[in-house]
């Protein structure tokens, strides 16, 4: 499924990730790494995994779209430094002695010290980036400035069926003058849009509780 | 004190009664005498019936004892000042009425002990007080106990305690504060093991394990209030009953004559099942007898507490003719009779119904008078299976919990909060519960590694504490951030987010949850106190209203649970159909003689199911194809039976159903009809794989999220915050869904998502009582019908689906028309 916007081509990937044909970039946002270390931080004591799967899924993206650049469109870390943030820094340092390293528009929850993401590897912005005519920042626009890829809202919405069926999906939210991407991390919550007729909305199938690397993109009609 | 001593003391309590005209009851004595005999049991009273009297009454002749020894010639020491009995009561509310008696019998008996009282409406100033010089007595819940334990000192608290007693047990029995309860006393226990031991509790119908699950130990005797209550029941039934009967209708038509009997009697208390139906019948008996007006109020567990207080003490006063409410009125210690009940809508439970109906006619030997309201054609058999199961004494079970994993995480944190916790001897005193006797050395294991390094004994989380294990093996929480957290997470009932409702001038009038705000935009009218209240703003966790002059609006509604049909009655109601199917109708009851015409429709048009037959109609609508099955066995077990039987057919065909159910059957409602056939095939109600396909056909993995949200609350995984403060850190807010997503996913052996899934199993789809309606269809015999259109039967599940689908008001016309349709014959 792809969508143009700004008369560039963008495919639309289940595994919540948009990939820019023309530019070969690969986007996320909100990957919200070392989350469930912060937590258990916080003493709640979280399982390991959902870091390790992301930075698995991420890696077999690039390699599937050949992307030649992977930017994420902020809350890339979750928190403040953790145990998680020594495997994701190694990563990183990966990514970046293959020759395409993570780069990151900054979000409100990367808190940590621009040394830090040096330190790592990843290639830090500023606020915002335009790339052919058309920005990348963490939150939705407030003003009436270029197009708009942005994420920090977590979009889903509910999707009710017959009897009591009702499922609540993540998904990617088009309106005229911004594109909203789903929180590519696992561990992340949702908040549920509310569309105009003009819109055009996506959902993934491919959500925090499937176990496989599978899903489909559906738009949805309005 | 040799028991004989107390002898002098009992006559000063004789005469006390006999000085305020009191006659003191047998059951009152024997408890008296059980008490000074150092006994430890079960006093069995319903509520209102002289218990809390019986219960400290001997107590106060001990405290008399003493003084009279200490200020005697020999000099001997006089005990030291300090906490000898501990009362818990299940209701804040209770506590007050219950402090108030204690002491004003103990002022007029002379008695020098300070009785106190300590819950979560204590002030710092109280708590401070209580702390640095206990009360002799002290009045609490089961949170608040726990709260004492988290104190570093509290050994010293009850180094002198000699008793606990816990009121209406029956109210505590088989939920997770029961189990708080339990937990605490058998830890009193191990600090002082000469404790004696009480428990008050209505009649339930597995009395014997309730007063194991006390901690009671067999030795313990059980005393009965020899009270016989002699309870009249008038149904009130319409002028005509409509042949196809449906939820709320036939209620709120029977409003004027309901207004009669309030204007006719002193006192009137009208129970609603729920807190939204008070709002809406004080509107409505408003409209139909203005007279009323200023003589009635409202009573509901989310109006605010001085509201409450205030149509208390008004009815008290006489000042009051009616009062409607809920549940909120089921208990109260020192609660004024009143001269009349009303029970709108089927109770659905034999236990709850003689509670309320108790409510009247205190006096001995009086006569208990309650109307009971049916809201549908069909409840109007529930009231003659109600007095039935009454005469039968067949009262319902409180099912005891088993081994709940989290209220014991929150335990093992609460002793650890407090002077530390020993895993040893922890362990010992749980295998001398009931609740956790079955307790492995593992599952206890699991908890300890849980709380210290993060649950799985491969996996040691580096960064993450809740626990430590100091090197001697004593785990404590010594963190004071921590501390103050467990504080504040104690206890186990869950509330959806609650927001204080104001005006905008000032004064509170209550809470209101957050889901039925959301659905409100600013300007909104809603009903709430029984007040049209216009919505201002919604700001810090607050509702900002003011009063509206408009008379429509939306009526405030809680989460709450569904009350269902418990087996008792759902047995009586079969056994009823039975004897209609077969009876001459000569002798009938009123009630029955009134729900003939019905019963004759829907054996004109289907078929009137005896006991043994389970009947199930197919009917074909523009809708698509409705299989209505009957096996009349309470809402709780049609969830389960009709989810399970949909997924078997679907085994044997591809199809899709939409489910609907009430008390007395369940509806699959398909684009296509299942063949008849399939209908008798053993497999489609076999008991064998019974969990598995429940699992299978029931969502339990969304059933299971859902719950999770009682274990995460309780075990401390989320965290409510602070009062009245946003939660500190916004780096830790995750709802339990999305915890249960990553244990699932990542960790799904974890012990507490485990534990939602038996929960769920056997608490909301009740596995056990499923299966014995199985075994019960399966001995039967299967009647299909096939009628042309809807019955008296299938009108109601029908109705009930499109209720949940379709806003009410148009809900009403739309049904109004499909009765129209129905009734042209």
């Amino acid at each position: 499924m792809n969508i143009t916007l700004q008369s560039n081509t963008f495919d639309i990937l289940a595994e919540r990730a948009l990939f820019w044909q023309e530019k070969r970039i690969l986007l996320v946002a909100d990957t919200h790494f070392g989350k469930t270390g912060t937590f258990r931080q916080g003493g709640i004591p979280l399982p390991i995994g959902a870091d390790s799967q992301g930075m698995t899924q991420l890696d077999a993206l690039i390699e599937r779209t050949q992307a030649e650049r992977c930017i994420v469109l902020g809350d890339f870390f979750h928190s403040v430094i953790n145990a998680e943030w020594v495997a994701l820094k190694q990563w990183c340092q990966q990514r970046r002695a293959a020759g395409r390293p993570i780069e990151l528009v900054p979000g409100n929850h990367d808190i940590l010290k621009t040394a830090d993401y040096l330190e790592a590897g990843i290639v830090i912005h500023g606020q915002h980036l335009i790339i052919d005519g058309i920005r990348l920042q963490h939150e939705p626009p407030e003003d009436d400035g270029p197009f708009t890829l942005c994420g920090h809202l977590h979009p889903g919405i509910a999707l009710s069926g017959m009897g009591k069926q009702r499922l609540r999906l993540p998904c990617f939210w088009f309106t005229k003058k911004m594109g909203v991407l789903p929180a590519f991390g696992y561990f992340t919550g949702l908040w549920d849009v509310t569309p105009s007729e003009d819109d055009r909305l996506f959902v993934t199938t491919q959500t925090r509780q499937t176990t496989e690397y599978s899903g489909t993109i559906v738009q949805i009609k309005l | 004190m040799h028991p004989n001593d107390y002898k002098p003391y009992l006559k000063i309590l004789e005469n006390w009664f006999h000085q305020r005209g009191w006659k003191v009851f047998d059951f009152q004595r024997s408890c008296w005498n059980a008490v000074l005999l150092g006994r430890d049991g079960l006093l069995n009273a319903p509520t209102g019936s002289g218990k809390t009297l019986a219960m400290w009454l001997p107590y106060a002749a001990k405290a008399l004892a003493e003084e009279a020894i200490s200020s005697g010639a020999k000099g001997t020491s006089r005990p030291k000042p300090g906490l000898r009995l501990l009362w818990i009561t299940p209701l804040r509310a209770l506590a007050r009425d219950t402090e108030l008696a204690l002491q004003k019998s103990a002022e007029e008996l002379g008695v020098s002990w300070k009785i106190g009282r300590r819950t979560g409406d204590s002030s710092a100033a109280d708590k401070a007080r209580i702390r640095k010089s206990p009360p002799e007595v002290l009045i609490t819940t089961p949170e608040t106990l726990h709260l004492l334990l988290t104190q570093a000192d509290y050994p010293t608290l009850f180094r002198q305690l000699d008793g606990i007693i816990v009121d209406e047990w029956h109210e505590l029995m088989g939920t997770k504060r029961g189990v708080q309860t339990e937990l605490a006393i058998a830890h009193l226990r191990a600090l002082r093991p000469q404790l004696q031991l009480w428990g008050i509790s209505a009649t339930i119908g597995n009395m014997q394990e309730a007063t194991k699950a006390l901690g009671l130990h067999p030795e313990a005797i059980t005393i009965k209030a020899d009270i016989h209550k002699k309870i009249e029941v008038h149904t009130l039934l319409p002028d005509h009953i409509d042949q196809f009967p449906w939820a709320g209708h036939i209620g709120l038509k029977l409003a004027p004559r309901i207004a009669e009997i309030v204007r006719g009697s002193t006192s009137t208390l009208l129970f609603t099942n729920t807190r939204s139906m008070t709002e809406i019948w004080y509107q409505h008996l408003l409209d139909v007898a203005p007279d009323l007006a200023g003589r009635m109020a409202i009573h509901h567990s989310s109006l605010n507490d001085e509201l409450r207080s205030w149509v208390e003490q008004s009815l008290h006063a006489g000042e009051l003719q009616l009062v409607i409410c809920t549940s909120s009125l089921d208990l109260g210690v020192d609660f004024a009779p009143v001269e009349t009940v009303i029970q709108v809508g089927s109770p659905k439970g034999v236990a709850r119904f003689m509670q309320r109906a108790g409510r009247s006619g205190h006096q001995p030997g009086a006569t208990s008078t309650i109307y009971f309201v049916p809201t549908h054609a069909l409840e109007i058999l529930d009231s003659v299976a109600l007095q039935r199961a009454m005469h039968s004494g067949q009262i319902e079970n409180r099912e005891a919990l088993h081994k709940p994993l989290d209220v014991l995480v929150q335990f093992v944190c609460t002793l650890a909060t407090g002077v530390g916790c020993r895993p040893d001897e922890l362990f010992t005193q749980l295998q001398s519960t009931y609740t956790y006797r079955e307790i492995t050395r593992e599952e206890f294991h699991w908890v300890v590694e849980f709380l210290t390094s993060g649950g799985t004994v491969l996996q040691h989380y580096e960064e993450y504490t809740r626990v430590h294990k100091t090197d001697n093996g004593i785990l404590h929480i010594a963190d004071r951030r921590s501390a103050m957290r467990h504080r504040l997470s104690i206890g186990t009932i869950l509330s959806d987010t609650n927001l204080s409702v104001r005006f905008v001038k000032g004064g509170r009038i209550g809470s209101v949850e957050e889901s039925f705000i959301a659905r409100l935009k600013p300007g909104d009218v809603f009903l709430f106190a029984g007040r049209y209240l216009e919505f201002v703003r919604l700001k810090d966790l607050t509702v900002y209203v003011r009063k509206s002059a408009a008379t429509k609006g939306a009526v405030s509604r809680w989460m709450g649970g569904r009350m269902q049909l418990s087996s008792q009655l759902a047995h009586h109601i079969r056994v009823l159909l039975q004897e209609l199917a077969h009876n001459d109708h000569g002798l009938l009851a009123p009630e029955l003689q009134a729900m003939l015409p019905l019963l004759h429709k829907q054996a004109e048009r289907s078929h009137l199911p005896t006991e043994h037959e389970l009947l199930i109609e197919q009917i074909r609508t523009r809708e698509g194809w409705h299989h209505f099955i009957f096996p009349i066995d309470g809402r709780a077990v049609h969830e389960g039976l009709s989810s399970l039987i949909a997924w078997r057919i679907g085994q044997k065909m591809p199809i899709s159903f939409s489910i609907a159910m009430n008390d007395y059957g369940f509806e699959l409602l398909s684009d296509q009809p299942v063949p008849l056939d399939l209908f008798r095939d053993p497999y489609l109600f076999s008991t064998d794989n019974l969990e598995d396909d429940i699992r299978a056909g029931i969502n339990a993995s969304e059933m299971a999220k859902r719950h999770f949200r009682e274990v995460a609350r309780i075990s401390g995984l989320i965290f409510q915050g602070y009062p009245g403060k946003m939660l500190q850190n916004r780096h830790l807010q995750a709802n339990s869904g999305l915890l249960f997503d990553v244990f699932e996913k990542y960790e799904p052996d974890n012990r507490l998502i485990g534990q939602s899934y038996t929960e769920v199993m056997q608490n909301h789809v009740e596995t056990q009582r499923l299966g014995r309606t199985l075994n019960r269809i399966r001995s039967g015999v299967i009647v299909i019908t096939c009628p042309d259109r809807f019955t008296p039967f299938s009108f109601p599940i029908m109705v009930d689906r499109l209720r949940s689908k379709l806003s009410s008001e148009k809900l009403e016309d739309r049904i109004r028309k499909m009765y129209a349709k129905l009734t042209v014959d």
